[in-house]
């Protein structure tokens, strides 16, 4: 049999669901009904309402792509070296940027058929925003606390740690983010009283900051830690040709943790409205998901240089 | 996987020349390489070996790094350890 045939057949049952989950993302596209909002504010008809959300979505799409493509690579790195004392730690980062990965498809397809229900029905707008909200929440805790977890025992086994100067940065980093998180969160709240939920969330003001700014600043803190100390790994670590793979998958492993964070920053302090607004919104999410793409690259040459160590 | 439990044995020398250039994975890569293409056991390595180790090592790493001086600097490493065990002997 031809070895692109046997690829073909080779498709993971994972590999086929996120193929489909990308193909109905698109479809749905053109088959669910258009934001009646979008429409009358850019003055579209319905089939170029779907023609422009396909076209917006298409960078999207090849985004999604590569992250479940640079998944697949550090998975089977991971697989490889299952037996190693390193390999309960890779296969940790792996369950991780698989969450990413899976993160970005799953609640975007579940978001849009949601948005879709609440065009038709304007009363289910504020359930579809806050299950988006908190299918976001989870996703970023999860894959966080995964890349941490892996991050932080790989760093540990070879005896390298922060340094106070590094966990310094680090934490006057993240408190300078969460303290400006805060102060956009709080500028789209009323603050009348703790359980006002007249604000762009559909919650009261008591569970925005309990359960999705605490969470966020959790799982960006664990995300920036990781960050870290798989950049110190990687360049400190010993042989010059196993630091090289490992400071590409490094790399492409913190461009994904910044390009998630940065998506739910910015989506959080510039809430969700449940309809398509073409601006600088849109240019910033392609920004980020462009960091994200390239992280996803970096990190599938890096786990497949990597892997071919422990093949040959 | 076998591991390096005498530090004075032939394959704990090579392991040791291999760990500044492949680091975590330089002791299974040796105990690959002589599996794989010498058909015995790490700890079984001998003076004989080497040679044969040495091209072996150089394909393996060809494969996975283009830099053709990490490739040379590491093989005459391994030839060095070699010619000292071949006076030794």
């Amino acid at each position: 049999m031809p070895l692109f045939m046997k690829k073909q057949l080779s498709l993971s049952p994972a590999t086929i669901v996120f193929g489909a989950l990308v193909v109905t993302y698109a479809v749905l596209s053109f088959i669910l009904p258009a934001s009646s909002i979008t429409k009358a504010m850019y003055g579209l008809s319905d089939t170029e309402y779907s023609y422009i959300l396909f076209l917006i979505r298409i960078p999207i799409l090849i985004t999604w792509c590569l992250a479940f493509y640079g998944y697949r690579r550090l998975r089977e790195y991971a697989r490889e070296i299952t037996e190693t004392p390193e390999g309960k730690d890779f296969s940790h980062l792996a369950t991780g940027v698989g969450w990413i990965a899976w993160g970005y498809a799953v609640p975007a397809v579940i978001r849009t058929i949601l948005y879709a229900l609440a065009n038709e029905h304007p009363s289910f707008l504020s359930s579809a925003l806050i299950i988006t909200n908190y299918m976001y929440v989870l996703v970023s805790v999860i894959a966080f606390t995964y890349i941490s977890s892996g991050a932080h025992h790989l760093a540990g086994s070879a005896n390298m740690h922060l340094s106070i100067r590094q966990m310094r940065i680090a934490i006057g980093g993240l408190a300078a983010l969460g303290i400006l998180f805060c102060v956009f969160v709080a500028s789209n709240l009323v603050m009348t009283s703790i359980t006002n939920t007249y604000n762009a969330y559909y919650l009261p003001n008591w569970a925005i900051w309990s359960t999705i700014v605490l969470p966020y600043i959790f799982a960006w803190a664990s995300g920036l830690f990781a960050a870290m100390e798989i950049m110190v790994l990687a360049r400190r670590t010993k042989g010059i040709i196993y630091r090289r793979a490992l400071f590409l998958l490094a790399a492409g492993i913190v461009l994904m943790i910044v390009s998630l964070s940065a998506a739910q920053y910015f989506r959080t302090i510039v809430p969700r409205t449940g309809h398509l607004t073409i601006g600088l919104s849109l240019i910033a999410t392609y920004v980020i998901y462009c960091v994200g793409g390239v992280g996803s690259l970096l990190l599938a040459w890096g786990a497949k240089r990597l892997k071919r160590i422990e093949e040959v | 996987m076998t591991k390096v439990s005498n530090r004075h044995t032939l394959y704990a020398q090579v392991v040791a020349i291999s760990d500044p250039y492949l680091g975590p994975a330089a002791e299974r890569f040796i105990a690959r390489q002589i599996h794989n293409h010498l058909h015995k056991d790490p700890l079984e390595l001998t003076h004989e070996d080497l040679h044969s180790l040495i091209d072996w090592v150089r394909v393996a790493v060809s494969f996975i790094t283009e830099d053709t001086h990490i490739v040379e600097e590491y093989a005459s490493r391994l030839k060095q350890l070699a010619a000292e065990q071949g006076k030794q002997t």
